[in-house]
């Protein structure tokens, strides 16, 4: 056993040493000079990419602190949420901004019908079928959207698309200090949810000891359905800034679901900090990466932390030890 | 108050209890016995729904709460306090205890509750604003009782809170459990500390191998040969 | 000498029989003058029994893994760079069976110690991993354009039937695994790891063993699937390559033989039910524009939804039971 995990480390670090290397070096283009401002540049939309892996991250995390189970299809939910922003605003010609709230509502019912009718049947059965329900919950969720709005991809118009705002020598989008004013807004919400109040409270301690919350009266299965809408819904929030910044497809939300549940196991399983500070250096993390390696390693960087860590320490980086 | 009759449970295809009936009368502590793997826990797992009985039935307050989800026993009035404690142990002293408080009655009344319990453990009203983990075993013990308190229960099933703690410490949550009974909650007591147990008890059952074995007043039990041989080593 | 014994045994119930039907049909489909197009689907499914089947193997030692397109892709590439550079027919296929197997190493030695969802994690993320190699190192792979893999065989029949010999090898191998000392380690360890362990098997070493046989199977049909499609690029590693074999074997059976076959041939089945009543569909409706394959893999979803919920198993339990029930 230990001989094979110090050989599984040698070569591992061997070829993660390697690969940057290789592609940096010999492949990528030769590196632009890179001055003050683009730094900023590098950062800004790093932290801005971030704020999408946290709303995503902390809803992903929610719902596996409360029920342990891992929703793969999180991002098909955050997807969903970004067409359901976009058809409202066009629809009715709510500002996107606002519409954040309706799909926010849109979704968390969504999410919790999907939890009553799939997930909490097979809940407890084994960790593969819950896998493989959110793997199923994939396709079904990818392909009926694509049915029903093509794989066209949509953007959602903000009404500050063209409005920059300067600060010295960096120049940035309105939307973008709109996105993290939100994620802001909406994480200090998602905060005094879970810290202040007493469905928060009996969330957390469903979180923690299950058979113990039964005992004190809590109806742990209602508790399920609450953390998945929150968490949904949250996600349903990273899928319209998302769509306010960039394109979406209905294929555009598998990367970003695996990569914040690899935020969440180098974060901490269960955190809510973790998640937060975690979605944010990723994002730092994967803007260096593009720019540095070339956008071929943008989805590839995460996962290559993750196995790196994880070959350190199979229980994740602040991985408590089971219950 | 509480009626077992007939009570058989399993983990799967393993049974684990046979035919045992109890019963707890208002007021009073009765004290449930028996070695270690006779049971013991899985009577009080049953006893709140946390496992079905696939036999029997078991009435509280002349209702059959048998079949009934954990939330809805617990509103009823029994609380658990169970093996090994399980606090929250990320929450701190005081959020714990609001978590004892789920029915609306417990509600209204928290903050009550929450003055008796800490004439009663005054150590945790210093501890209030800590991390539950951060409390010694003893401690925890004492909140895992409040905890149960803090719902109002009718009936209080405590499940081996003596189990690895100091002689003194024991003594402490002993007497503690008096004064609860003597405030008028009716307690079920589940030990290996027979001997302790007996003290506080008015009645008892002995449990062995999943089937009730021997049931009686506590001066009854003390004089038996079999609890005498097998239990108090004389 | 038990296989052998098990097999006279077997020859002398009706239940050897309808593999042996199955495989008859098989062989004689071509002869019948079907269309080329439905010689080449049916290949497809027989590439997907095979390449499910090696995915199956892994899962019948309890792990799971979701990015079973890295062997699959790196079977397929080593053939073609071979073939393309060396100019030697076939010997590409054990080579990329060869690498493939060693990658499945490497990657078992990381993911014998994780649990469930960290081992799905890790397997997929390294098929993601090796997208990003293979841009990267165009030279050698033709980045983003890929290859044009050499051809093997002259025709569609020709591939066919490789591919059914293939595949009928595969799944009879995968058998005999699963029926020798091996394969009860791997029940074993699939029923629980902490009982297997204290009895005396060596679940790390089974473990990385499941890990590279699966992995040497998948890398084999990936060389020759590269072949018969004449075309690899990156796409080979994208993630419903690693997720179809699930969703068939899950549907069929999960860790069963005949999961994988059960689970193709429904999709087989829905293929061609869509493909016949298309013309039906755009009658009744015809200003609905029905995007085909977007249905057929919807309904696939469904169905793993609701087996997953109705019945963890698969069909292969139902089907069994069915199967015995008329035979009576």
């Amino acid at each position: 056993m230990n001989r094979v995990n110090i050989v599984g480390i040698i070569v591992l670090i061997a070829i993660a040493i390697a690969s940057p290397i290789i592609a940096g070096s010999f492949f990528a283009p030769p590196p632009a000079f890179i001055g003050p401002e683009f730094l900023v540049q590098i950062v800004a939309w790093g932290l801005i990419i971030g704020c999408i892996y946290v709303l995503l991250a902390s809803g992903l995390n929610l719902i596996f602190g409360v029920m342990k189970v891992v929703n793969f299809s999180h991002g098909e939910f955050m997807i969903l949420g970004g067409y359901v922003s976009y058809w409202v605003s066009i629809l009715v010609g709510l500002d996107p901004y606002l519409s954040i709230f309706v799909s926010m509502v849109v979704i968390g019912l969504v999410g919790v019908l999907t939890e009553r009718v799939c997930f909490r049947r097979v809940l407890g059965t084994s960790k593969l079928n819950e896998i493989i329900l959110s793997l199923g919950l994939i396709y079904v969720l990818q392909n009926a959207m694509a049915i029903s709005w093509t794989d066209k991809p949509i953007q959602i118009r903000s009404p500050f698309e063209f409005v920059t705002v300067s600060f010295g020598v960096v120049r940035m989008g309105l939307d973008w200090l709109i996105v993290i004013g939100v994620t802001v807004l909406i994480m200090a919400g998602f905060y005094i949810l879970i810290k202040r109040t007493e469905v928060g409270r009996a969330m957390r301690a469903t979180s923690q000891n299950r058979s113990a919350a039964m005992l004190m009266g809590i109806n742990v299965e209602r508790m399920d359905m609450f953390s998945f809408g929150l968490g949904t819904a949250l996600a349903a929030t990273a899928g319209t800034l998302l769509a306010i910044l960039a394109p979406i497809t209905p294929q555009a939300g598998a990367i970003p679901a695996l990569k914040a549940f690899t935020i969440i196991v180098l974060g901490g399983l269960g955190s809510t900090i973790g998640a937060v500070v975690g979605g944010l250096v990723y994002g730092l993390v994967e803007n260096s990466t593009i720019v540095l390696l070339g956008a071929t390693w943008k989805d590839a960087i995460a996962f290559a932390i993750l196995i790196l860590v994880l070959i350190i320490r199979p229980t994740g980086l602040f991985g408590e030890k089971e219950a | 108050m509480l009626d077992i009759d007939s009570v058989g449970a399993s983990y799967g295809n393993v049974q684990i209890l046979w035919n045992v009936s109890l019963s707890v009368k208002k007021g009073e502590i009765v004290t449930v016995l028996g070695p270690n793997g006779a049971g013991k826990t899985t009577l009080v797992k049953t006893i709140l729904g946390l496992l079905h009985a696939s036999s029997g039935s078991i009435e509280f307050l002349g209702k059959r709460i048998d079949g009934l989800p954990t939330y809805r026993i617990v509103d009823m009035g029994i609380a658990l306090v169970p093996e090994g404690r399980e606090i929250f142990p990320r929450m701190t002293v005081h959020e714990n205890l609001l978590l004892g408080a789920q029915s609306k009655e417990a509600k209204k009344t928290k903050d009550d509750s929450l003055e008796r319990i800490f004439q009663i453990f005054p150590v945790l009203k210093e501890r209030r604003k800590q991390l539950a983990q951060t409390l010694s075993g003893g401690e925890q013990q004492m909140l895992a009782i409040a905890r149960g308190l803090m719902s109002k229960p009718k009936l209080l099933i405590m499940d081996e809170p003596s189990l690895g703690l100091a002689p003194i410490l024991v003594q402490k949550i002993f007497k503690a459990m008096q004064e609860i009974n003597e405030k008028g909650v009716t307690i079920l007591l589940v030990e290996q500390n027979v001997h302790r147990a007996l003290e506080i008890a008015s009645r008892g059952y002995i449990i062995e191998a999943g089937k009730m074995v021997l049931a009686g007043e506590w001066d009854e039990l003390l004089a038996n040969e079999h609890v005498k041989k097998a239990y108090l080593g004389l | 000498m038990n296989i052998l014994s098990d097999l006279r045994k077997g020859l002398k119930t009706p239940k050897i029989y309808l593999p042996i039907l199955l495989l008859l049909v098989c062989l004689l489909i071509p002869l019948f003058g079907i269309s080329p197009y439905f010689i080449h689907v049916l290949a497809v499914t027989f590439f997907y029994i095979s390449y499910s089947s090696s995915w199956n193997l892994l899962a019948y030692s309890g792990q799971a893994s979701f990015g079973h397109a890295a062997f699959l892709g790196i079977g397929g590439y080593v053939t073609t760079i071979f073939t393309i550079q060396t100019s030697i027919p076939w010997l590409g296929l054990l080579l990329g069976a060869l690498v493939s197997a060693f990658a499945g190493i490497l990657v078992g030695l990381t993911c014998v110690r994780l649990r469930e969802w960290f081992l799905a994690l890790v397997t997929l993320g390294f098929s993601i991993i090796m997208v990003a190699l293979t841009i990267e190192l165009h030279w050698l792979t033709g980045g983003v354009y890929g290859l044009a893999v050499p051809s093997l065989l002259p025709s569609v029949n020709h591939y066919y039937y490789g591919m059914l010999a293939l595949t009928v090898f595969l799944v009879f191998i995968i058998y005999l695994i699963t029926k020798s000392k091996i394969g009860l380690a791997f029940v074993a360890i699939r029923e629980n790891e902490s009982e297997a362990k204290a009895t005396g098997i060596d679940v790390t070493k089974y473990k990385l063993l499941a890990f590279t046989m699966s992995a040497f199977f998948a890398g084999l049909i990936g060389a020759f699937y590269a072949h018969f499609i004449s075309y690899i690029n990156y796409q080979i590693f994208h993630l419903d390559y690693s997720f179809w074999p699930i969703i068939i074997s899950v549907i069929g059976g999960i860790a069963t033989i005949e999961g994988p076959i059960i689970g193709s041939s429904l999709m087989f089945c829905i293929i061609e039910f869509l493909r016949v009543i298309r013309p039906l569909v755009e009658t009744i409706d015809p200003v609905i524009k029905l995007n085909y394959p977007k249905i057929q893999v919807l309904l696939m979803g469904i169905i793993l939804v609701v087996v997953v919920i109705k019945m963890p198993k698969g069909i292969s339990p139902w089907l069994r039971k069915y199967l015995i029930s008329i035979s009576k």
